[in-house]
């Protein structure tokens, strides 16, 4: 049995046995405009930020769209003027904390929520569900008041146990939602076996979980990456913090003065991401339709 | 061999192994933060000093109704919910139907509006406030074919803010409902459709009687999501307009963190907080109704 077999959510492809419309007819052209037109609109925000981001100081503003210079160096400037590096640093090292983090506890935590079932458990994991709906906003006195006590304010650590509280119910969600299509024979005769509980779960049920993981991890890393509040109240200085807090901070400070600079830093604050997503964005779609679907 | 209540015990150790390290954390860095925000709601505390907590009863509700400012959050808050779960899902669901039509174009639109997913609401929040600025791209455009002669106030006025809100927020995550929605389109039963339109029925009745009918759990869902997604909103509106200008885009997170984070009034920020989660709460329990009322 390997996880193709599985009767899982399937990733969105294009239905190849699907009859393509009639693409002659007024109506499909109509549709074909519209699909070009409401496209282009969503792109020209984007498209307008890389292209600020290439002029020079005095064409910021004189230019509408395409830009009358190419000052390249806007990038280098952003970076170093800004102190890119650390937010870059600061960004990834807490990203990567709570991707770790999250995923050691949502794993096992699934598992013990689907082949351990007890009604006190399914009380707990309901409990945990109910984290999905608290805003960051909504603790972050709390959370800055325990992290004060844990004398973990103003350290990265903190910023990934905030994360981490906040991502783990998603990952609980969709992993026990895939665990529990796994057949609960395949582990119960590694354990007749004399694997035991942990050798089960560990050379049975895990290698069966990298497609969930890779969608889990990917959630994780976007919504870390991209965090804002917990990062702004846990850490103290907003110019050493991540990379959307110093954005967020620069944007305020010069955004007007030197728009080029700080979109030139947008851009490259959202480049990991955007290309992450577009190369995994199966993996996405699938965390999407199972975690919404099943939730 | 096992007896089946040696089983069971084994089953509950071995599940309690699993489950104890998610549960632990999630004690400490969710369930003891919304407890204690739930007590501090109760209480008169200003500043961040845990000595200076005092018992306050109901006082910091009985002040809500008559802060005109948290009045004011609240309704914003309230009309930018609704306002965005609705333009969410008719863009979301329409734009699904048309991507899943298959006419040309339909993989760039898919496309075009997965992008904006990958952003951070910050960097979201950072380009359409120089986007919509005065010397940004929309009034250029705007100034140079004379559909206005001098630059719109997208920002600066407080009615038209709280639209740009609204509109850069749909334009973020439309592309979520989108997906979704595509992703239920795929396994609607195709003979039925073809069965029903052999029978003369319309674009519009197929709609009606097929097309809605089937997807009525998937819609309730998304509504759901994007009512919770809508409580929880606050960078977007903290880069854009932080609250501003003249409270006009003032929402409950931002008038906590301002609350909170300006003038240190903890005890009434908890207050604001558990208005939060209560309202937050109450809309995942809308589920069923939202699906009962679709049909």
């Amino acid at each position: 049995v390997n996880a193709s077999e599985l009767p899982l959510p399937q990733p969105i492809t294009r239905g190849q046995e699907k009859e393509r419309a009639d693409r002659r007819s007024p109506r499909s052209f109509a549709a074909t405009l519209v699909c070009l037109l409401v496209g282009i609109v969503y792109l020209v925000p984007l498209a307008w930020v890389l292209s600020v981001s290439f002029r020079s100081g005095d064409d910021v503003f004189a230019s509408i769209f395409v830009p009358h210079s190419f000052a390249p160096g806007n990038y280098s400037d952003a970076w170093n003027k800004y102190g890119l590096g650390v937010l870059f640093l600061n960004s990834t090292l807490i990203t990567a904390g709570t991707v770790i983090l999250s995923l050691g506890l949502s794993v096992t935590a699934a598992y013990g929520f689907s082949r351990h079932r007890t009604r006190l458990r399914e009380g707990l994991f309901l409990i945990i569900l109910i984290g999905l709906m608290i805003p960051p906003a909504a603790i972050i006195i709390p959370f800055f008041v325990l992290m004060n006590d844990l004398h973990l304010y103003d350290k990265l650590f903190a910023v990934v146990l905030a994360e981490t509280a906040f991502v783990l119910p998603l990952g609980i969600l969709i992993l026990r939602g895939y665990i529990d299509n796994i057949p609960g024979e395949l582990s119960d005769a590694a354990r007749v076996d004399g694997a035991g509980e942990w050798g089960a779960f560990q050379h049975v049920v895990l290698p069966l979980l990298r497609p969930p993981i890779a969608t889990v991890a990917l959630l994780i890393t976007l919504s870390t990456w991209n965090g804002f509040l917990l990062p702004l109240v846990l850490l103290s200085d907003p110019s050493q913090s991540t990379v959307t807090v110093g954005i967020a901070q620069f944007s305020s400070q010069f955004g007007v003065l030197e728009w080029q600079l700080v979109a030139a830093a947008a851009v490259m604050a959202m480049l990991p991401v955007l290309v992450v997503l577009v190369v995994l964005r199966r993996y996405y779609v699938q965390g999407l339709a199972a975690g919404a679907l099943k939730g | 061999v096992a007896t089946p209540n040696q089983l069971a015990t084994r089953n509950r150790r071995a599940g309690a192994t699993f489950v104890a390290p998610a549960a632990l954390f999630f004690s400490v860095f969710m369930v003891l933060p919304v407890i204690a925000v739930m007590g501090l709601a109760f209480s008169n505390w200003t500043g961040f000093n845990v000595h200076d907590v005092s018992y306050a009863g109901l006082s910091n509700f009985r002040a809500l109704p008559h802060d005109e400012l948290f009045v004011r959050a609240l309704l914003h808050t309230i009309a930018f919910v609704v306002l965005s779960t609705i333009a969410l899902n008719v863009f979301g669901f329409g734009f699904a139907m048309l991507i899943n039509s298959r006419v040309m174009g339909h993989d760039f639109l898919r496309i075009a509006m997965f992008v904006p997913l990958a952003l951070s609401p910050v960097i979201t929040g950072v380009i359409w406030q120089q986007l919509l600025g005065p010397y940004g791209l929309v009034n250029s455009l705007l100034q140079s074919l004379h559909l206005a002669s001098s630059p719109v106030q997208f920002l600066g006025d407080p009615d038209l803010a709280f639209w740009t809100v609204i509109a850069a927020s749909i334009w973020q995550y439309s592309g979520y409902n989108m997906l979704l929605y595509y992703s239920g389109l795929q396994s609607l039963p195709q003979e039925r459709l073809e069965a029903a339109a052999i029978d003369g029925a319309g674009p519009i009745a197929r709609f009606r009687h097929i097309i809605v009918p089937y997807m009525r759990p998937v819609i309730a869902v998304v509504i759901v999501l994007n009512l919770i997604g809508g409580w929880k909103v606050f960078e977007l509106v903290y880069v854009l307009t932080n609250g501003g200008p003249n409270h006009g885009t003032e929402v409950l997170s931002t008038y906590l963190y301002q609350q909170a984070f300006t003038i240190s009034a903890n005890g009434y920020a908890s207050a604001i907080a558990v208005v939060i989660v209560v309202l937050a709460t109450l809309s995942a329990l809308l589920r069923g109704r939202i699906q009962g009322a679709l049909s």
